[in-house]
């Protein structure tokens, strides 16, 4: 294998493999890390396209409907316990 | 002057810890965490959540304060009124504080930070609303670096979610046992066929089980795998997706035993008046503090003592009514009150490591006043306990007591009568008073008006 080639393959391994945030003190799972990635690939695409949908849609002066929220109070009206 | 210690939930992390001194709560910071909690600050990601109400607000104190060496910071956090645990939420809680999480790792992203565990046990509610309580959660997040807490958080908070919504809201229950959250591969068995369909189940929860089986050993025979990479985009792509996920999930509860409750007694409205308006009087003569309100149904006069000035906490046995409670809470607004689900024949009990970690019921008391109104006979009948036991059960937990006597000749007495014998020839007024009076002198007895119950309010004898 040629030095750049050798080079090449070392830099790219060191981006794949190696222990990343000594901060991380949880167990991801292997499963998980590995499946993450995969997921992470698919709704990555979605969650652009979306992006861009949303923008495409405000420049025809439509806000995007926003994604729930935590604090909002619930749809459904429960009125008073009686 | 007691010594200070540490809070025996607080090891697993080795950024910092919780500990008290005098009384007080302090997180130490540890010099491993430097460069994390100044980013933290630095990029605004502090100040912002705590504004928003996200996450709890802490003051810088003296290292002096530390309690090892090591510190670089110690914070004195503003302290949470009570401490719950995911397993007494109801269906809405849990999902709030799922929400909250997941929007929390959004903002966190936003500055180039991300949270490093998800764990349901990070989120306390205060005033009613989910809150992060632990500020060492965030790290400042490279672009290609996996989310370390997605497992986690699929197991904290979406598979109880999914089971609740889907299967059975008694579900949730799983929590106790599983003390890191619920595993994928159960969830997955559990949950119905429809669950496939449903993308962010079918991602998050059903073939992430999958994954985790297959590469279960998978460390062992080949040693440490290459670690994934994850874009920008795939991370906001994996949070967008579990929030769309965790947003969809609803649970409406059925008409369950309790939940018409109040239209379905034998309480005639100037008996409800009564008992409101003496319930009124009974807690603003014990001017409490802090209340627990014993099988508090919907909360109903659990907000009597919200008006009177203390912080309650709810408890009840049925999720739909703890759900309701919760809900209303949610359009009121901020208030000190705290709904919660609570087996008062088997109350929550210490648990996790050494049973230390989360603390059972007794050990997050004792409280000002505990109300205990039309209770008495779920207990007595229902469940067979002794009036003694039932005396001596809530004497520790606070020094007044107020509890509502409900006779045999009440109408929801002898519902619970009858399909069973009536072997309870001690269940009478005298028996009650007696039982009582050898924990508690009585500082008031009153009949509710149209009704044969009637209300005492207690004080316990050491008190």
């Amino acid at each position: 294998m040629s030095r750049i080639g050798y080079a090449l393959a070392l830099a790219i391994a060191v981006q794949l493999v190696g222990p990343r945030e000594a901060q991380a003190y949880i167990d991801p799972g292997t499963g998980s890390f590995i499946f993450q990635a995969l997921v992470a690939m698919v709704v990555g695409v979605g969650f652009t396209l979306k992006l861009y949908w949303n923008r495409l849609k405000g420049l025809f002066g439509r806000r995007s409907a926003l994604p729930a929220d935590a604090t909002s109070p619930p749809a459904k009206d429960e009125g008073d316990v009686s | 002057m007691t010594s200070p210690e540490t809070l025996k939930a607080s090891f697993r992390d080795p950024s910092g810890f919780l500990f008290t001194r005098d009384g007080v709560l302090y997180r130490q910071v540890d010099e491993r965490y430097r460069a994390a909690f100044d980013a933290l600050n630095e990029s605004g990601l502090y100040r912002g959540l705590v504004d928003d109400g996200l996450l709890v607000q802490h003051r810088e104190v003296s290292t002096e304060l530390a309690l090892r060496p090591g510190a670089y910071r110690v914070l004195q956090p503003e302290p949470v009124p009570f401490v719950s645990y995911p397993y007494e939420w109801c269906f809405s809680q849990l999902k709030d504080a799922a929400l909250a999480t997941l929007r929390i790792q959004q903002r966190a992203l936003e500055r180039g930070m991300v949270l490093k565990d998800a764990s349901a046990y990070n989120v306390q509610f205060c005033c009613g609303r989910p809150v992060l309580i632990d500020t060492l959660s965030f790290e400042p997040w490279r672009e290609g670096e996996p989310w370390v807490a997605y497992r986690q958080f699929c197991q904290h908070f979406l598979a109880p979610l999914a089971l609740m919504a889907h299967c059975d809201v008694r579900l949730g229950q799983l929590l106790r046992i599983h003390v890191d959250g619920v595993p994928l591969d159960l969830a997955s068995a559990l949950l119905p066929a429809r669950s496939w369909l449903r993308f962010g189940l079918l991602t998050h929860l059903h073939l992430h089980a999958k994954s985790q089986a297959r590469h279960a050993d998978s460390a062992a025979r080949k040693g440490a795998p290459a670690a994934p990479r994850v874009s920008r985009s795939g991370m906001l792509g994996l949070v967008d997706s579990l929030l769309s996920a965790v947003g969809k999930l609803a649970w409406a509860p059925a008409a369950t035993e309790w939940g018409d409750y109040y239209a379905d007694t034998n309480y005639t409205p100037a008996a409800v008046d009564h008992k409101l308006e003496l319930v009124r009087k009974l807690v603003a003569a014990s001017s409490p503090r802090t209340v627990w309100d014993l099988g508090g149904n919907t909360g109903r006069f659990s907000r009597l003592a919200v008006a009177a000035g203390a912080h309650v906490v709810s408890w009840d046995l049925d999720p739909a009514a703890v759900e309701k409670s919760y809900l209303h809470l949610k359009q009121e607004g901020p208030r000190p009150l705290l709904p919660l689900l609570l087996d008062l024949t088997n109350p929550s009990a210490a648990i996790g490591w050494a049973n230390e970690e989360r603390m059972s019921l007794a050990q997050r008391g004792p409280v000002d006043l505990v109300m205990a109104l039309a209770l008495i006979h779920h207990l007595a009948i229902s469940n067979n306990v002794p009036l003694e036991r039932i005396a001596d059960f809530l004497a520790p937990l606070a020094p007044r007591l107020l509890i509502e006597f409900v006779p045999k000749g009440d109408s929801q007495v002898q519902r619970l009568l009858a399909t069973r014998e009536d072997i309870f020839d001690r269940y009478t007024p005298e028996a009650f008073e007696a039982a009582f009076a050898r924990r508690y002198e009585t500082v008031e007895a009153q009949p509710i008006r149209e009704s044969v119950r009637v209300l005492y309010l207690l004080r316990r004898r050491d008190a």
